[in-house]
């Protein structure tokens, strides 16, 4: 009695309590009042990969490795053998795979099907909720369709549908360290690698980025070199894959051992190959090859291609047409493109993944090679999981326990009253968090000139120009406001407010101009006569947010700038982003960014818009100072430089 | 109790409990989008300018310089024999690429995807 009593009270606090009370093992043994809370926590998790499927129950310890494939021997011909069935296959060779994965996403899901229904026949899912992970940024269609087959094929009750780096992550900041931990996770599995920043808990999509390289690609490039250096092995892949998985190592120093594997060394093995009727898995020949064995058997010698191949994760580039950079070089970019107060976080968790983690030196290459990359005042830390495959279940399975696992679920009725739009909303939650904005001064190099400048010092005899640190202000005139107009300007007329008046109030000072940032207009006034006018000085300076952008700025169209009120022409252009259009011919844009004079291109002059030049609309705040005529009576938005 | 009175009022009055859809086919044979398709899709779609999909995670490209391997043996190669266009990475490999007949060089060239005449 007592010990069920227990057993209760544990699952109520566990609802209650956060997440390291899921851990906790359970007092009181199992009794029948229990039983219902013992179905809900059991979950089934499943990584779906490219490769191999990972299974396992949350309840017991075990995860199962399956082949994510349906495969067809060349013994026998009419079987197909789906997932582990190939166990009972004798004659390997010549192994073809029927792949529901394409680069890493389903798209056969004919074949998908088959394998998932072997698979929950091994593992019913039952009334439990189902994890099963996805590739990140995984396209709509296939998320729909993923919907559709668990929900009303396999008529699962409670899904949850998430990348298998969030599990990872989940297992990560549970055992290894707190809550809201930033870090940064490898995941190099069979289509390609992931690196994914998490930062205070969230992914950080700027971050994210992707090699396309993977075990599969790395296993055809063996099969390529190897065919044209000693035996053609193009159709034997499974073969293959287990010599890359038995010989291949990532070199600390691939240079250095590049040049060792120039002369006679340790690096040589001689792998012999399986015949399947005496050996049925290759293995590695230590020591010398003898006769009889060289004449019954097939000999693969391999040498630098042990290194070569997994250097491939390295330097792609060792694979002509694949322009990426290496693992490294991703790393540090990921780090370095999420904000700054994370950045040593991260860099202290690099967490690999996947199954190329499983080289032989391979955390210490990552190592040594990211550190490389990494600014010098960071610490760094690479967390190699035992077992880099099963990682991912492994969160999965504590995830399925943790209190907030039941309202991220979706439930089957959910699913079949709001459709599978509501599923991709839950599952595709993306958080970014704000960047915080740049520190100019402090971070800019020192440069004499700036210095003198803001100093005031005259070197060159001239009277330096100080530059108005006011913002722009930006306002709107109504057609009644126009009220007064000189014979030659337009002249404009506002007065300030305080934005938040201060709790002391202090007078601002009677020589200096008011502090526009904290103003705001309340009135304004602006005089256009009643005839069409040419505004010929104090010329107006548009920013780009005020005009509207009227086709998407993609790489086909160009922008095209168009005034408000459509029927204010605009005569001529006096700059762009600073910059001086020549006056004669077409409008030539030039940039004056370092010191020289480079044309961007030309900037078209139409009645009432302008049309820019893609490369200059690369910049966000893009000013635009152009002379208008204005016609009666017209709303005009104008941005005044004060 | 309290979950079971909440699933009651979150289900519609109108909606029949013993409600089957009829338009649910039992075997129904699809054609499914390949992932060339997929990505086209998803590409030709309006998405904001800051967006970030499939297509704009890809890896940057590298900065540093493609490093060159002999064709015969995998090691470095700081030698390419004009002729050929095959690389090589000592003397004994260049007297066997003398050797080699024109399929087997052009072979090569195509395993490194050298073969146009053009790059």
């Amino acid at each position: 009695m007592e010990g069920n009593k227990r057993g209760r009270l544990d699952s109520k606090q566990h609802h209650d309590r956060k997440l390291y009370l899921s851990k906790r093992p359970r007092g009181g043994s199992p009794g029948p009042s229990s039983s219902k809370r013992k179905e809900c926590s059991n979950a089934l998790v499943l990584d779906n990969g490219g490769f191999t499927i990972k299974i396992g129950y949350s309840k017991d310890n075990n995860i199962t490795v399956l082949p994510n494939h349906i495969m067809k021997a060349k013994s026998e011909r009419k079987r197909f053998f789906i997932a582990d069935q190939i166990e009972d296959c004798r004659d390997l060779s010549g192994l073809y795979y029927l792949t529901p994965h394409d680069h890493g996403y389903i798209s056969k899901f004919d074949v998908q099907k088959n394998v998932w229904d072997y698979t929950f026949n091994k593992f019913p899912a039952d009334d439990m909720p189902v994890i099963v992970t996805q590739p990140i940024f995984n396209f709509k269609h296939i998320q729909e369709y993923m919907d559709e087959i668990f929900f009303e094929e396999y008529d699962v009750k409670t899904l949850y549908r998430t990348n298998s780096t969030d599990l990872t992550y989940y297992q990560y900041i549970t055992t290894k360290k707190g809550q809201h931990t930033s870090c940064i996770i490898v995941d190099s599995g069979y289509s390609f690698t992931h690196i994914v920043p998490y930062v205070n808990g969230k992914k950080y999509t700027n971050g994210i980025i992707r090699m396309d390289i993977g075990g599969k690609l790395l296993t055809n490039y063996l099969k390529d070199i190897l065919s044209y250096r000693q035996l053609h092995v193009m159709e034997e892949t499974y073969v293959i894959n287990q010599l890359k998985e038995d010989t291949c190592y990532m070199a600390l120093d691939f240079k250095k051992e590049m040049q060792t594997a120039k002369t006679t060394n340790d690096i040589v093995k001689n792998y012999v190959l399986p015949d399947f009727h005496n050996i049925r898995r290759g293995y590695v020949h230590e020591g010398e090859v003898d006769s009889q064995l060289a004449e019954n058997f097939q000999i693969l010698r391999i040498n630098n291609e042990r290194i070569s191949v997994p250097e491939v994760l390295m330097k792609p580039s060792i694979i002509p047409g694949i322009e990426q950079a290496g693992l490294a070089q991703c790393i540090a970019k990921s780090i370095a493109k999420c904000p700054t107060k994370y950045r040593q976080q991260m860099a202290d968790n690099i967490i690999l993944v996947g199954g190329n983690t499983n080289f032989p030196g391979f955390k210490e290459r990552v190592e040594t090679e990211t550190r490389m990359f990494l600014p010098s005042h960071h610490r760094m830390t690479v967390f190699k999981p035992e077992e880099p495959i099963k990682y991912s279940v492994l969160g999965g399975k504590s995830f399925s326990k943790d209190p907030q696992f039941r309202s991220m679920c979706v439930k089957k009725h959910e699913y079949e009253e709001h459709g599978s739009n509501y599923t991709y909303k839950k599952f595709n939650e993306f958080v970014e968090i704000e960047e915080e904005p740049p520190k100019k001064t402090e971070e800019a190099p020192f440069s004499y000139l700036d210095h003198w400048k803001k100093e005031g010092v005259d070197i060159f005899q001239k009277n330096v120009m100080k530059e108005d640190p006011s913002p722009d202000v930006q306002f709107i005139l109504e057609g009644d406001d126009i009220e007064q107009y000189d014979g030659k300007y337009v002249t404009i007329e506002f007065e300030y407010e305080k934005k938040q008046p201060p709790k002391v109030e202090i007078p601002p000072p009677p020589i200096k101009p008011p502090d526009i940032s904290q103003l705001k207009v309340i009135k304004k006034k602006m005089i256009v006569p009643n005839s069409p006018l040419v505004l010929n000085s104090n010329a107006t300076v548009v920013r780009a947010s005020d005009l509207q952008p009227i086709r998407a700025p993609t790489k086909v169209y160009r922008p095209v700038f168009r005034t408000k009120p459509e029927n204010q022409k605009i005569t001529q252009i006096i700059s762009i982003n600073g910059a001086t259009p020549m006056t004669s011919g077409p409008l030539i844009i030039p940039s004056t960014s370092g010191g020289k004079t480079v044309s961007l291109g030309s900037a078209q002059l139409l009645n009432n818009a302008v049309i820019i030049p893609q490369n200059m609309f690369g910049s966000k705040n893009l000013t635009l100072q152009f002379r208008p005529i204005f016609m009666q009576g017209n709303n005009i938005i104008i941005t005044k430089k004060q | 109790m309290n979950s079971e009175e909440s699933k009651v009022e979150s289900r519609p009055v109108f909606k029949c409990s013993s409600f089957i859809n009829a338009n649910k086919p039992a075997n129904k044979k699809r054609a499914w989008k390949s992932l060339k398709q997929i990505i086209s899709t998803e590409r030709s779609l309006p998405w904001p300018e800051d967006h970030i999909h499939y297509s704009s995670i890809n890896a940057p490209p590298s900065f540093l310089p493609a490093e060159k391997f002999s064709d015969l043996s995998g090691l470095p190669a700081p030698y390419t024999d004009p002729q050929t266009r095959l690389r090589f990475a000592n003397k004994e490999e260049y007297s066997t690429l003398l050797t080699l007949p024109m399929d087997i060089t052009a072979g090569y060239l195509a395993l490194r995807g050298a073969s146009s005449i053009v790059g």
